[in-house]
């Protein structure tokens, strides 16, 4: 049987992507996150994954509300990206492990979750600039699942752990000897495009690492269950959240959940975090 | 308010670079083949930011680079 070996949940700003807005960062901030980074490649690299299967979300670039899934498994032989080009995001071309891909689709569409699937999904930056630093080689296939935590009406941040714990559950009745790893990416708080852009809520993203780090889903998903009262404290980007709940429904218990870096990054407009779910 | 052509146009601005130079030049052309109301429009030709954000349109992250020149 296949076997979920680790997680990892950061932010996908896309100028992470660039070397040179690294360097435009502040010292501190710098290398809070180079050490995160760093710690959560090596947590990936120590549990020897054969899959990666990404929750991240779309923005407009491979998706619209011509056709807007909740879920979107990618099921191809392989995945290019960016969908579209802009800051600085490097091509990449990456396999997917289509079988695994296909039984999460199917395993879902008899039991419950009603993916959607394609046979040419994109990525973009919410999963490139993350890989960057997490996967730089670009060589384990991977899954690309795109959770709708950018146009509103949105699945619930509930539905979203779930969703994550039944691909969780998928993996390990896979009938293949596997080790497989999942990335989640998107938040924390931001705003962009309102008249707030610009403001990070450090009290809720610190909030929302300690109840991650606790295991208290539920304190977020049922205070969180409503849209308009996400967003109001943590913006229209913290929405991506959704995201990280998804990988942290998939862990199974014998990984443990800890938070690797944390930075306001008010120059990136956005609530900076990375947290991992290990066996140590 | 018809913010599925708001944001339709917004998305294809942002992923076709001949249509938002044509946009900052002649932007009566370009909202023409929208179905926009008279407000839509008027927010979209001043540019105006705040009142499309009021008015529920924006849910596009790239606005700012396509500010008309007018």
């Amino acid at each position: 049987m296949a076997q979920v070996v680790a997680g990892i949940a950061c932010s996908h700003v896309p100028m992470m992507a660039s070397p040179k807005n690294w360097d435009h960062l502040p010292d501190g901030e710098r290398t809070s996150l180079r050490a995160g980074f760093d710690r959560a490649r090596k947590i990936l690299e120590d549990s020897r994954p054969d899959i990666l299967i990404t929750f991240a979300d779309d923005h407009f670039d491979r998706c619209f509300f011509d056709n807007l899934p909740a879920f979107l498994v990618g099921v191809g032989e392989e995945t290019v990206g960016p969908a579209v080009a802009g800051f600085d995001i490097p091509k990449v071309r990456v396999p997917i492990a289509s079988d695994l891909a296909r039984y999460i689709v199917r395993e879902g569409l008899e039991g419950g979750v009603d993916f959607a699937f394609s046979e040419d999904l994109k990525l973009d930056h919410a999963e490139i600039a993350p890989m960057i630093h997490l996967t730089p080689r670009w060589d384990i296939p991977m899954i690309p699942i795109v959770v709708n935590a950018f146009a509103p009406p949105m699945p619930t941040p509930k539905r979203c752990f779930d969703v994550g714990a039944f691909v969780g559950r998928c993996v390990e009745r896979w009938p293949e000897n596997k080790r497989v790893a999942f990335l989640g990416t998107g938040g924390l708080s931001h705003w962009v495009g309102p008249p707030q852009t610009g403001r990070v809520n450090e009290e809720f993203d610190r909030w929302f690492l300690e109840r991650l780090e606790r295991g208290e889903i539920s304190e977020v998903t049922t205070r969180y269950a409503r849209y308009e009262d996400l967003e109001a404290v943590a913006g229209n980007g913290g929405h991506e959240i959704r995201d990280w709940l998804a990988v942290a429904g998939a862990m199974p218990p014998r990984l443990h959940p800890h938070v690797l870096a944390y930075e306001p990054l008010k120059s990136w407009l956005t609530g900076t975090g990375i947290m991992a779910w290990s066996a140590d | 308010m018809s913010r599925y052509e708001v944001d339709k146009l917004l998305r294809d601005l942002r992923r076709d670079e001949e249509m938002a130079t044509h946009f900052r030049s002649d932007i009566e052309t370009v909202l023409d083949r929208y179905k926009l109301d008279t407000t839509e429009r008027e927010l979209l030709k001043t540019w105006d930011i705040r009142g499309q954000a009021h008015a529920g349109l924006l849910c596009n992250d790239e606005s700012q680079k396509l500010k008309p020149k007018n």
